[in-house]
């Protein structure tokens, strides 16, 4: 057969037009192209071997580019043609359209209160008037969220709109700076609410007390240009990368993790995702949550400042961003990298061949490894009520903890054996398979990964999780014989 | 590495490139550049931006098939095909990361920028292999 090669790569493969080939799929005329003229192989692909993103081919008039069509067997009359796909974009392109900036007007007090903001060549008018017609959307008014709403309801964002379902704790205040110690126990999204009426009366400022889900999403997304995820879990991160990728709205990416902060641009004019970056989430309960890992306080300002920054570029549309590009920093040890981020031509949701079409008919709680199998053996708990009881009446029972020794050191947990995950399996003989063993850790979901950890190790004895952990097994002891502290 | 590139090209194909892209404005225009085996540009090939119409005012693509076309036409005529060109709406000349990851190497990419219908500074680049 055939391939026909464009004048744009002709010098690559020998200065031919049209080389003749074996018949075969497109994955071995490939081969036999790129054995046959080396510099091809380098044109063509890229150091992991996947295909370069200019490169298009088609057999006929169909496009071929997708490796999933690269096993079909081709004819003797086919033609394969290896062209470029020749595309680019200008420079600096804001995400708010010249109509939409053009519509809106700076009045005197606009104009005293964005003084700083005008007073930069780069934003000037024009850019305040984008800044002005954005529309955007905060996933989580925790940590994260503290600053970026902070900072884009003061910088004048038009339109903003925060979705948070959780109620204030004590325990947020250290670190979520929305919020003062008489919000506790009220709604963050009406806290948030009377929060932002004092920074700036100027803009539309909403906050829904929902919990974003596949059957909500896209309607709460719907005719907003971005979306600032500072949520917290796998979970939700996946769910609004999809959503974001099948709306098309760009979204910028943040996370936290006890000293560690991390900051990118997603789905930005046909850029990387979430999932081109990690196509899977980590083993349930192996990475904690900031909830359970912890975070030393300013970092999320660090970090919810620098995200909310890149938003405010990407719609005044100005500087270099993170786009394709993922930045790291440590605050213990005060360095930052910024890492590329490669668009994955096999990526399910934004790849070449598309297999994640909508988010109501895929599942998160599988994909994060939240569901329970069916073919793995459950994990029987015991509530926090139960092993009151139980230590109550003295029943024979030995508990585990597996929590670290600074966790410890919070909140003491009487007559345990302390075995850390990492040794369970060797030091699974101090356990005694006639009774019961009792597994507990911070949440819950540690003791989990121990009990599947001991079970893979060949342990028989019964074993049980305390559900919700020490967390929930708190406000008991503390009620039934004070702090153990 | 990606590096400004100077290039040759004839008085009449600069003018019917700047046409071209006057014409499209406000959208981005975009073609093909042929010209002879000592880089020197002898004639511009216009192409249709077949990006959807609400992104084309920053985004230009150029259908595979419908280059390969245009590259026969170029070489029927005896040229050689030495790079593209395209505009940046309102925006100045300057290499955009969309654009700097699309670049095929060694080609020659010519950025206009158009501000307000004007064709002003128009500027050469080049990717390495």
């Amino acid at each position: 057969m055939k391939a026909f090669i464009s004048a744009t790569l002709r010098n690559y493969f020998g200065k031919n037009n049209v080389i003749e080939t074996p018949a075969g799929t497109v994955r071995t005329v490939l081969k036999y192209l790129t054995d046959e003229y080396p510099d091809a192989k380098q044109i063509l692909f890229d150091k992991d071997e996947n295909l370069r993103r200019f490169v298009r081919i088609y057999v006929g008039n169909e496009d071929h580019t997708a490796p999933d069509m690269w096993y079909k067997q081709l004819s003797e009359e086919d033609e394969l043609l290896i062209l470029p796909a020749i595309a680019g974009g200008a420079a600096n392109d804001s995400i708010i359209n010249d109509a939409r900036m053009k519509a809106q007007t700076l009045d005197d007090n606009d104009i005293k209160r964005f003084e700083k903001h005008l007073l930069l060549k780069e934003i000037s008018v024009k850019g305040q008037k984008r800044i002005k017609a954005a529309r955007v959307i905060v996933c989580g008014a925790g940590s994260l969220g503290s600053a970026v709403i902070q900072y884009l309801a003061a910088a004048g964002v038009g339109t903003i709109k925060v979705v948070d379902d959780n109620d204030v704790a004590l325990a947020d205040i250290s670190s979520q700076v929305l919020y003062s110690s008489r919000d506790v126990n009220r709604p963050k999204a009406a806290a948030v609410k009377d929060k932002v009426r004092n920074i700036n009366r100027g803009i539309e400022f909403e906050a829904e007390n929902i919990r974003l889900d596949s059957g909500n999403i896209e309607e709460v997304f719907d005719g907003y240009d971005l979306v600032l995820d500072c949520t917290d879990n796998y979970k939700s991160r996946y769910l609004i990368n999809d959503a974001c990728a099948l709306l098309d709205i760009p979204e910028v990416f943040a996370a936290i993790y006890q000293y560690e902060g991390r900051v990118g641009i997603f789905n930005y004019n046909g850029g990387p995702c979430l999932r081109c970056l990690y196509p899977e989430p980590p083993e349930p309960g192996l990475v904690p949550t900031c909830a359970e890992g912890g975070t030393i306080s300013p970092l999320a300002g660090i970090i919810g400042s620098i995200q909310a920054n890149e938003a405010l570029k990407l719609i005044i549309g100005i500087g270099e961003h993170l786009d394709g590009k993922l930045l790291t920093v440590d605050s213990l040890y005060l360095t930052s990298r910024i890492l590329n981020v490669k668009k994955d031509n096999k990526c399910p949701l934004c790849g070449l061949s598309k297999t994640i079409l909508s988010v109501e008919d895929y599942d998160y709680e599988d994909f994060c490894g939240l569901k329970e199998s069916e073919d793995e053996v459950p994990v029987e708990g015991i509530t926090p009520e139960e092993l009151t009881k139980r230590m109550d009446s003295n029943y024979p029972m030995t508990i585990v903890d597996v929590r670290e020794p600074h966790e410890r050191a919070i909140m003491r947990f009487p007559n345990t054996i302390i075995i850390p995950i990492g040794q369970l399996a060797r030091r699974m003989k101090e356990l005694d398979p006639e009774i019961d063993t009792i597994f507990i850790c911070k949440s819950g979901k540690r003791s989990i990964l121990a009990i599947n950890t001991l079970r893979e190790a060949g342990y028989e004895g019964k074993m049980y999780n305390l559900k919700g952990g020490i967390d929930a097994m708190k406000d008991i002891v503390f009620s039934h014989e004070g702090a153990w502290l | 590495m990606i590096s400004r590139r100077q290039f040759r090209i004839t008085p009449a194909a600069l003018e019917e490139m700047k046409n071209h892209l006057a014409a499209t404005y406000p959208l981005e225009g975009c073609g093909i550049l042929a010209g002879d085996e000592s880089g020197s540009i002898k004639e511009v090939f216009t192409a249709g931006n077949t990006s959807t119409e609400e992104r084309s005012a920053a985004y230009y693509e150029i259908d595979p098939l419908m280059l390969y076309e245009l590259e026969k036409k170029a070489e029927a005529k005896g040229y050689s095909i030495l790079g593209f060109y395209h505009s940046h709406p309102d925006c100045e000349a300057r290499i955009s990361t969309e654009d700097k990851q699309q670049m095929v190497p060694q080609m020659l990419y010519v950025i206009a920028s158009v501000q307000k219908g004007i064709v002003g500074e128009i500027i050469g680049y080049t990717k390495d292999l």
